[in-house]
Parts: structure tokens; sequence; C-alpha cells
């Protein structure tokens, strides 16, 4: 097992009002093995042990699944490894004594709560707006009662595997949410059971996006590049087509 | 919450610039059809122009389309683009990495640049084309005069630099409208995969080769 030195940067800000900058920390002896966030809690030990506030971030599952590990590291969401979450990113991607920037996603509509914690109720609200199917209440229904090809169910699953992390509004040039949204619509969009709020959905989903004061896309294609659940530019070509089609 | 129509919304904003965008591609085509009348001479190129004359009101016509077509495209790329900076008012602090291709991250600066050479050649050949009488001329201003036409090397480097623009802006834009339109379908996306060549490569080029060819390497044989 490797021991390894870093010089962390972290964007250090007490509030959405507040001027935010880096600051330098350094870290030696740091385990290899050890995950991005378990290296944070190392040296929030050692800010508390000196008197100081540690940093805020905002984790939960801590294995890949909850989205919620946001933040830039070294100008990627969730950092250099592809396909990866910070929680899951490892030491030994970096190298010793690798200085590292970390800051929180930059969006208008992700405002700056604390450090690197940021508000991403838009997301929320955009789901409350549609990103969701009516089902009947009682007994769950049999398994495989609705024939579904394997070819859409598979494209369905891809789509669903969005976590909602923000990485895609994080890297793109525009902050567009459009990779996002554009997956929470695909999913139901390609399945029996999403479609009888299809239409209305796509248009409420859109207009919420808007109203959160989202970016537009431009096709460039970096949120699917760095979106650690490898979600398809090809779910917003899909959303485009279910807009066009409710609208006209 | 009031809903927004189509046109009103981040999508069909880019709808209408990815149709416009599409309709300027194929004018593109057609005026470097006539353009390449110039290799076949005087007599040809002179006689193309003037038989243009006999359609005036169609070429009016298709002139005011043309405008309201780029207008359209323009002012959504300006609008676009400014919310989308509003969109991230504070930017990043440390050095991001996007690795989308360079042409799809310079779209407003290949459009400007596009806009400022439409300006100066609309302002020269356009312009002086409205005015002439006498339709022997024609070839003579594209090709020997040495102020706005090619016989001033600058002129013929501007309309070079600017062919490389269009090639840059079109390599991104061309299969971009069709994502934009929604095409999902695999096999539709090979063929606009093909198209697209046509489109950002072989009409900028012939754009190029022809000043190239007038402005530069004729003089120098
Ligand atoms: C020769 C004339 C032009 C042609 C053929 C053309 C074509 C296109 C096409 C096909 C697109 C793709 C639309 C999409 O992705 O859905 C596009 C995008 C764009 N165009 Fe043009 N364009 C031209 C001139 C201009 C000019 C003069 C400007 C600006 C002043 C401009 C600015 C833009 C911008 C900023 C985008 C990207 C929009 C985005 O962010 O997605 N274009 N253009
Ligand atoms: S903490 Fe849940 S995905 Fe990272």
């Amino acid at each position: 097992m490797k021991r390894i030195k870093l010089n962390v940067n972290v964007w250090r800000q007490s509030s959405n009002e507040d001027v935010g900058k880096f600051v330098k920390y350094t870290l030696s002896d740091l385990n290899s093995h050890m995950s991005f966030l378990e290296m944070l809690d190392v040296l929030n030990e050692k800010l508390i042990e000196e008197g100081n506030n540690p940093i805020s971030f905002e984790h939960d599952c801590r294995e890949g699944i909850c989205g919620s590990c946001s933040m830039m590291i070294n100008g990627e969401p969730h950092g250099p490894q592809k396909a990866t979450t910070a929680c899951q990113l490892h030491l030994f991607n970096f190298r010793d004594g690798d200085e590292v920037y970390v800051e929180p996603w930059r969006a208008k509509p992700f405002p700056i709560i604390k450090d690197l914690v940021v508000d991403r109720s838009s997301f929320d609200r955009i789901i409350q707006s549609g990103g969701y199917v009516s089902v009947n209440t009682g007994s769950a229904p049999d398994g495989n009662a609705i024939p579904i090809p394997q070819k859409d169910a598979k494209l369905a699953f891809d789509a669903a595997a969005c976590i909602g992390c923000g990485a895609c509004v994080a890297s793109c040039k525009n902050a567009s949410a459009s990779l996002f949204v554009s997956a929470k619509i695909a999913q139901l969009a390609i399945l029996p059971q999403g479609n009888p709020e299809r239409k209305s959905r796509v248009i409420n989903m859109i207009n919420q996006m808007e109203e959160e004061g989202f970016g537009h896309c431009t096709n460039t294609g970096n949120c699917e590049a760095q979106c650690p659940k490898e979600i398809s530019i090809s779910n917003i070509e899909k959303m485009n087509q279910e807009y066009i089609k409710a609208n006209l | 919450m009031k809903k927004l129509s189509l046109f009103q919304t981040t999508i069909g904003k880019k709808l209408l610039m990815a149709l416009t965008g599409i309709l300027f591609c194929f004018f593109l085509l057609v005026h470097l059809l006539n353009n390449l009348t110039l290799f076949l001479g005087p007599d040809s190129f002179n006689a193309l122009v003037s038989s243009l004359e006999y359609i005036k009101p169609l070429i009016r016509v298709l002139e005011v389309l043309l405008l309201i077509i780029l207008v359209t495209h323009i002012y959504n790329a300006f609008f676009l683009s400014y919310k989308s900076k509003s969109s991230r008012p504070s930017g990043y602090s440390s050095q991001i990495k996007d690795s989308s291709t360079i042409s799809s991250k310079t779209m407003l600066i290949s459009g400007v640049t596009i806009l400022l050479f439409l300006v100066v050649h609309l302002g020269t050949f356009w312009r002086i084309f409205q005015s002439v009488d006498d339709h022997s001329i024609y070839y003579d201003i594209v090709t020997k005069n040495n102020i706005v036409g090619f016989g001033n090397p600058l002129i013929a480097v501007l309309y070079m630099a600017a062919s490389i623009f269009i090639g840059m802006h079109l390599k991104h834009g061309f299969e971009s409208s069709f994502k934009t339109f929604g095409i999902s379908n695999v096999r539709t996306k090979n063929i606009i995969n093909k198209v697209a060549i046509l489109f950002w490569f072989v009409v900028p080029f012939g754009f190029f080769v022809i000043s190239a060819w007038f402005g530069i390497i004729k003089g120098l044989l």
C-alpha cells in the first residue's frame, strides 16, 4: 500500500453571499486506497482538532448511486477517473505531490450553500413537474405482465441509470441541464408505462427546466464524456423529438 | 405557472437556428455551383450572372428570404449565447477540462467571423453587381479588381479565411442540427454523417479553391 502526499486546494465559502476562495491544505502520509471523500474526512478531522471550521461537502451512499457527492476535482466533475463518482474515486488516481483543486458546481440554478455544497433542488422541481408515471395502487403488478422489447428495456434502463448528480450541468459550457432532463424524459417515454403522461411530461419538465434558468444545449457532448453513469447524449435527441411531437 | 410555447424555450429557439442553418447550407451549395462557372471563363460566368437579371423578381424574393433566415439565425445565436452566460454568472476558478471538439466550442466565434465576412462580401460584390449595367465585366470585377476583387491579395486571404471558418462552423453545425431536430435513428445518423462532409468540407473547400486560384495561384503562374 502506497502512502502519498497531496496539496489540496479547496474552495471555501461561508455562504452564498460570501466571496469564496481556494485554501490550500497539505496532507501527507495519505493511504492511496482511500476514497477522495475519505481524504476530505481526514482533512476535516484535522481541521476540527485544530479548532477550525471543517469543509462542508455533500455525501450519502458513498457507493456511487445517490449522486450527492458533487464536486469539481481538477476541472472535471467527480475528478479524473472516467465513469466514476467522487466517492468512488481513489487516491491512487493521483501522484505523490500532486496539486489538487476542488470547487463546487457552478450554475445559477445551483446556488452555493457552503464550501462545496450547492442547492440542487432545481432538479427536484423538474422531477416533480413530470418525472413520474401514474400507477394503480394496490398489490405489486405481475412481473412481465406488460411485454417490453429487449432493445427498449435496455435503452430505458441505460437512461434510468442517471443519479441526478448535476455533473452534466457542471461540465456544460452553457450550464445546460439537457442530459439530466432528457434521461428522465427518455426513460419513461420509451416504456409503455410512461405513455399516459407522455405529452404533458415533456412539456412540463422542459417548462420547469427553463424556469430554473439552465442554459441551452449546443450538442458539444462534454456532458456525456463527464457523466459518472455514462448517460448517452442520444437521450437529448429523444427529448427534442418528444418535445417537437408534443407541440405539433 | 405559465406554460412557455415552443419558440419561447431554448429548445424551440435552437430549433429555429438549426432550420435556418440547414437552409443556409443549401444556399451555399447553390452559390458555389454558380461560382464554379468562373473556371469555365468570362463568357460562361458573365452569361450566368446576366441570366439572373431575367428572373430579378424571383431573386429579390429569395434575397429577402435569405435575409430573414440569417437574421433569425443570428438573433437566436446571440440570444442563446447571452442566456447561457447568465446561467453561469460566476465561472470556475480552476482550469476546466472540456473534451468536446474545438469546432463545437467555438460556434459563436466562427459565427461572428462569418458575419463580419458577410458584411464585407455584401458591401462589395453584391452592392457593385446591383449597379453594373455592362454585362461583360462581372468576371473581371471578381477576378481582377484590385480593391474589392481577387486582384487584391488581401481580399483573397479574407475569402480563404472565411471559407475555413464556414467549414469549422458546419463541421459541428450540420450534424448538430439533426440532433436538434431529434433524429435519433442510427441508420439515418450514418447517412447524415456522410452528407455532412459535402457541407462542412467540399463546399467550403470549393470556395477556398476559387479565392486561392484567382487571388493567389493564378498570379504566380
Ligand atoms: C454561412 C452562414 C451560416 C450557416 C450555414 C450556419 C449554420 C449553422 C448550423 C447548421 C448550426 C447548428 C444548429 C444546431 O446545432 O442545431 C449553427 C449554429 C450556430 N450558429 Fe450558425 N450558421 C451561419 C452563420 C452564423 C452567424 C453569422 C452566426 C453568428 C453571428 C452564427 C452563430 C451560430 C452559433 C452561436 C451557433 C451555435 C448555437 C448553439 O449554441 O448551439 N452562425 N449554425
Ligand atoms: S456519495 Fe452517493 S454517489 Fe457519491
